[in-house]
């Protein structure tokens, strides 16, 4: 048994990516903060797959909770090989509008929570030696979108982070990638106004939005043997929007 | 577990594991630094997952002084149990 812990896969695409995983025959931890009947829901599709596994619920964002999620989901299967690291939000606001509260929230869960599902994730891999942890970044890590610096400094700082622990975390025999999407169809990209995406798809030389499964393909390949000598890289899948 | 016993299993790991010589290692001898023993902060991050694996306590995060010796490493583990 190989077991996958993602965080924020009660929907979007932490959704897809525990779906695409079970599917690969990991038993897998769907996380979730709020939505306890959409968590229930990919683990009954899960279940009807003929995969397994379970729901949990922890606020990545606080590391009290996310060290008894860790500890608990250990404890249960006795070991994880697959963190993804997705849990993640948006808050959108030009420089002189943006408020405080909007830029704690975005850091303390998308870059905080990251750092904190990793090392308690990573302690639990380093003493097998092995273990495989991806984070979601995105095209806006590198591209300069007005009006998301608060989210591309987050994403930028997964970019860096996840080299790093590429670097620290390789002689254990633990890899750790990232994955940078460009604009996927989910409730993110469903919230912004038919203008907006209008102005968007004309951007993106495939002219269409990414789907949620196509992202899970990349972190499905990102866990495999094969691909094992993968490691400290940002895969960007974005419909060549970043060229 | 009793506290000698605990302490035992530590040396016996840091021994087996970090390549450090039995008969040099006390309880009470400095493991880091220019001691000579002298391990270093990736030798730290095996005791850390040694320490949770065997005895279920986090050291994630901890000041270096409970780092110093076995005895320090051991007083953390049976403070946070
Ligand atoms: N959609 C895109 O176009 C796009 C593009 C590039 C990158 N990304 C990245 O992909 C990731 C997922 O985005 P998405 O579009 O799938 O988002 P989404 O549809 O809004 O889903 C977000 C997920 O995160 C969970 N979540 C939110 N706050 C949480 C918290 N504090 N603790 C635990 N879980 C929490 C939500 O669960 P609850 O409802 O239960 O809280 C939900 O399952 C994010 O990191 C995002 O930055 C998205």
């Amino acid at each position: 048994m190989k077991v996958a812990l993602i965080t924020g896969a009660s929907r979007g695409i932490g959704r897809a990516c525990a779906v695409r995983l079970a599917k690969d025959g990991f038993t897998v931890v769907i996380n979730y903060s709020r939505s306890e009947e959409e968590a229930n829901k990919v683990l009954e599709q899960i279940r009807s797959d003929g995969g397994d596994g379970m729901i949990y619920k922890a606020d990545v964002s606080d590391p009290a909770q996310v060290k008894q999620m860790v500890r608990d989901v250990d404890k249960k299967y006795g070991q994880i090989d697959v963190l993804v690291n997705n849990a993640g939000i948006v808050r959108d606001s030009y420089l002189l509008m943006m408020n405080n509260d909007d830029l704690d929230k975005c850091f303390d869960l998308n870059v905080k929570g990251y750092f904190y599902c990793a090392q308690q994730v990573g302690l639990k891999m380093f003493r097998r030696k092995q273990g495989v942890i991806i984070n979601m970044s995105s095209v806006s890590g590198e591209l300069a979108l007005a009006g998301q610096s608060v989210y591309s400094a987050a994403k930028g700082a997964v970019n860096s982070l996840t080299r790093v622990l590429a670097k620290e975390l390789g002689a254990k025999g633990i890899r750790v990638n990232a994955v940078a999407p460009g604009f996927i169809e989910t409730e993110m990209i469903n919230a912004l106004s038919d203008e907006k995406k209008e102005e968007y798809l004309k951007e993106i030389p495939l002219g269409r939005f990414g789907k949620a499964e196509e992202v899970a393909a990349v972190v499905s390949m990102l866990t495999k043997d094969e691909l094992s000598y993968i490691t400290g890289q940002v895969i960007t899948m974005d419909g060549g929007i970043s060229l | 577990m009793a506290d000698n016993e605990m302490k035992a299993k530590l040396k016996d790991f840091i021994c087996s594991t970090l390549g450090v010589e039995a008969d040099v290692l006390e309880y009470d001898t400095e493991l880091f630094g220019d001691s000579s023993i002298g391990l270093d902060s990736v030798d730290s991050l095996e005791i850390i997952s040694y320490v949770d694996g065997e005895f279920g306590v986090d050291m994630t995060g901890v000041d270096k002084e409970n780092f110093l010796s076995i005895d320090t490493i051991a007083a953390y583990i049976t403070a946070n149990k």
